[in-house]
């Protein structure tokens, strides 16, 4: 990990991408400072799930610039994202089911640790998600809820800079989305942090997130504060006009 | 890593393999001893590239290229036959991770028949340099005189070393990481791990190893040809996998001595071969699909689905 | 220009089988996703069928090109035959399992070489030609028989290619092949469907395997020679493409037809699989390949 800019863990410029004619992702510019919580949403199609892809490195921008942690991203190479710190998990079964929760996390474990302090890295992981009832079990065999502690857990076990998650709230009933709560707002705490946090439970957001970002058919349309963004017309009409729609 | 009851398996299947390669006097049995260990050893290493999710189909290519380096070595540069075995696998290793950078972009039914074609590229390759011997191919490929009597144990002992590593890679987090490639590549990728680097690196110590297989059946063959290493050699490795079973470490090696063992006895009827082992495979893979293996996994009682109780909260 | 016109003359007869044999193969993996090595068996049972008929039928007084029609009629009705038990005891159960599926083919490979050498045993054959004389073409000579060949096995390619883009059951072949789990929510009925395009491809190679046997030598194992280059041809043009399958066979035969001239004919092997590297290593699918 490169311990070069310590405030900014991303930056985003000028980021585009276009699929034969549709814009998806429209001249996008943000920053996601250390310590923070950042939210992004936006009603369906707003290119979130693409927006997240780009930055991470799983698919190429047509144009932009991306930064994590100070270093300059090349095109589509999650390698280099995950190298200068930024770990993301998958929106579906971001996990292998057919192994153990254990070796699920020890997966995490193994670029950052040494052979003979995974084990231990793993055990520390799993408590910090309560999921040390269950290393040996096979993770399809889990229930919804735990399967999301897990992706989230190989996730942490990688001990990203910069933490991003893919719609984590999905399924979860109210006592799991608020575990949940608890692991990330704890993680940002250790110096040097931070989280992005793709995210359509609006109730959820607005507790945790320090900053939203609320995308709208691929452009930028508000950034702020949960108490900005809840108070703002062109936020709520943007909604306001999907479920008009739907 | 190794539990203590894969140690003691391990010892006992060693032990009495070995014990087998230095006690059989039989001519015929020696060969068709030194025949099941080579094919174990072959069905193994497919298996192994099949852990991360591909059909290593060019492995008779391979396998050819380890068998003609280390009979040319042997006969051309008088290399010692051990010396000779090793290099060309590790030559073999080295062609095999280039093979792979090239070629596993390409995926799933893509790869397979990259191998295939390329294996009958090859093919046709060594029949056209003189130096190897051209079609009729390369005779007078011998170990020492003083050899002849343990070349079932050499045989044996350097099988048994390769099939140890490739356990141990299986059951360590390079293994883990092959599942997850197969399964989920890109959740590995997203914590770091250089999934191509483990796809090449998993080809190369395959076809080490398929290397040192050819070198091996080209010192206890003595003569090599191009018809030896078409891609059949590869489609019964793959049988020896899938009727012993491929969820199973040890599934390929029994596979390999039932249908190595079977063949040789249908010899005896003026057996055809390929009519015994593909009516074998096709029957286990419409009857039994997981193998033998597979089939006794299936006599043993099945483990109860466990719920934790302390996390009432947390299930649905 | 009169060797580029004989070259092409060549090529388009040494394609036009492999028009034929691949259209299957891809057909197959388009519309179940599976490897199907024993197309090449399927092939060779048609000629091998073929081979044995007809010398017999002349033999009984029959006409040679009647005989043919008959020979070919029966080849094609025992290689369909074959096509539809290897379906329904088979592949049936292995859609979509594309290791799964190949082993099941290797196992059916090995299993077919032993039943067809027991059948028709070892021995190569000739068959007499059924329509004599050569034609001239542009300043290319062509036998007749190759050119009645070429013109079957193009024929044939664009019938497929209008069922596949006029018919309702081309239409379903086409849907399960782009999305099978949508064709099937919207109500085509898969296992019908997959059933009839394994049928199709296998007709395919049966009518090739009944027009090569006039032109070739016939043995059990000329089912693998094919088998080889028909994939390669696939693989360059992508796997489930018809287009593709035309364009990877022709340029198999280009190279074929080149590197015999040129070159030693056996180079032609290295040479396909030269460009396959290349075709691959800028185009992981194939030239017009799907996933």
């Amino acid at each position: 990990m490169q311990p070069s800019n310590n405030d900014v863990l991303l930056r985003v410029s000028g980021l585009s991408k276009r699929f034969d004619g549709l814009v998806a992702v429209d001249n996008l510019e943000f920053e996601v400072l250390s310590g923070e919580i950042f939210g992004l949403i936006g009603p369906n199609g707003a290119g979130k799930s693409t927006t997240f892809n780009l930055i991470s490195g799983f698919i190429p921008w047509t144009t932009g610039k991306v930064q994590v942690c100070g270093k300059e991203m090349r095109r589509a190479k999650p390698l280099v994202a995950s190298e200068a710190g930024l770990v993301r998990t998958f929106q579906h079964g971001s996990y292998v089911g057919g192994m153990s929760v254990r070796d699920n996390l020890r997966l995490g474990t193994i670029v950052r640790n040494k052979a003979s302090d995974r084990d231990a890295a793993v055990l520390e992981t799993a408590q910090r998600l309560g999921l040390s009832d269950y290393l040996d079990e096979t993770t399809s065999n889990l229930p919804h809820g735990l399967q999301r502690l897990v992706s989230m857990a190989i996730a942490i076990a990688a001990q990203p800079r910069l933490l991003c998650l893919d719609e984590p709230l999905t399924g979860l009933n109210e006592t799991e989305v608020a575990t949940v709560l608890n692991v990330l707002h704890d993680y940002r705490k250790t110096e040097g942090r931070a989280i992005l946090l793709v995210e359509h439970n609006m109730k959820a957001v607005m507790r945790i997130c320090d900053r939203i970002l609320v995308l709208h058919h691929g452009a930028h349309l508000a950034t702020g504060s949960p108490e900005d963004i809840r108070g703002n017309k062109a936020v709520i009409e943007a909604y306001l006009g999907e479920s008009h729609a739907a | 890593m190794l539990k203590s009851t894969s140690t003691i398996s391990w010892l006992v299947f060693a032990g009495a393999a070995l014990l087998l390669s230095l006690l059989l006097q039989d001519l015929y049995l020696r060969s068709v001893l030194n025949l099941i260990a080579i094919s174990a050893l072959l069905a193994v290493s497919l298996r192994f590239v099949m852990l991360m999710g591909e059909l290593n189909f060019a492995i008779a290519a391979f396998v050819g290229i380890g068998a003609y380096a280390a009979g040319y070595m042997s006969t051309a540069m008088e290399v010692p036959f051990w010396l000779a075995i090793l290099i060309a696998g590790i030559g073999t290793g080295i062609v095999s991770a280039a093979f792979g950078a090239v070629t596993l972009r390409a995926k799933g039914p893509y790869f397979l028949l990259i191998g295939f074609a390329f294996t009958e590229a090859i093919r046709v390759a060594y029949s056209k340099v003189p130096a190897l011997g051209g079609t009729s191919g390369m005779v007078g490929i011998f170990p020492p005189i003083a050899m002849d009597p343990w070349m079932p144990f050499f045989v044996m002992a350097t099988v048994i070393v390769l099939l140890l590593i490739f356990f141990i890679l299986e059951r360590s987090d390079f293994g883990r990481v092959l599942f997850a490639i197969r399964e989920k590549e890109e959740v590995a990728r997203s914590v770091g791990i250089n999934t191509f680097i483990y796809k090449i690196a998993t080809i190369a110590f395959a076809c080490f190893a398929a290397g040192i297989a050819g070198g091996l059946h080209a010192f206890v063959n003595n003569v090599i040809s191009p018809g030896d290493f078409s891609y059949l050699m590869a489609a019964f490795a793959l049988a020896y996998v899938k009727v012993g079973g491929e969820d199973h470490f040890f599934g390929p090696i029994l596979g390999a001595i039932f249908l190595v063992s079977l063949s040789a006895y249908s010899l005896g009827f003026g057996g055809d071969e390929h009519f015994i082992y593909g009516g074998a495979i096709v029957l286990v893979v419409l009857l039994l699909p997981k193998g033998a293996v597979g089939a006794i996994a299936n006599m043993r009682p099945k483990k109860a689905h466990v719920k934790g109780g302390g996390h009432a909260a947390l299930e649905q | 220009m009169q060797t580029f016109i004989q070259l092409g003359a060549t090529t388009l007869q040494i394609g036009a089988v492999y028009v034929l044999f691949s259209l299957g193969l891809t057909l197959i993996f388009g519309v179940m996703r599976i490897v199907n090595f024993v197309h090449g068996h399927i092939f060779a049972v048609a000629a091998l069928v073929v081979a044995y008929l007809l010398p017999i039928l002349v033999g009984g007084g029959l006409a040679a090109p009647a005989a043919y029609v008959v020979a070919s009629a029966c080849g094609i009705a025992v290689s369909l035959a074959l096509g539809a038990i290897i379906y329904l005891f088979g592949f049936r159960y292995f859609q979509r399992d594309l290791v799964g599926s190949f082993i099941l083919s290797i196992g059916l490979v090995l299993l077919l070489d032993g039943v067809l050498l027991h059948v028709f045993g070892g021995a190569v054959r000739g068959v007499p030609e059924i329509f004599p004389g050569s034609v001239n073409i542009a300043g290319a000579q062509i036998t007749v028989q190759r050119l009645f060949l070429c013109g079957v096995a193009f024929l044939m390619a664009g019938i497929l290619y209008w069922t596949l883009g006029h018919t309702k059951l081309g239409r379903a072949l086409r849907a399960v092949a782009y999305d099978h789990e949508a064709a099937m929510m919207m109500g085509v009925p898969y296992a019908r469907i997959a059933f009839f395009g394994f049928l199709i491809a296998s007709l395919l190679a049966a009518i090739a395997g009944a027009l090569i046997a006039p032109v070739s030598i016939v043995s059990p194992v000329i089912g693998t020679d094919y088998l080889i280059k028909g994939f390669i041809a696939v693989i360059i043009g992508g796997l489930g493409s018809v287009p593709g399958a035309i364009l990877g066979s022709l340029f198999v035969a280009l190279v074929e037809t080149l590197g015999g001239y040129y070159f030693d004919s056996s180079y032609a092997a290295i040479a396909i699989f030269a460009l396959v590297i290349v075709v691959l290593l800028f185009r992981p699918k194939g030239m017009m390949g799907r996933a």
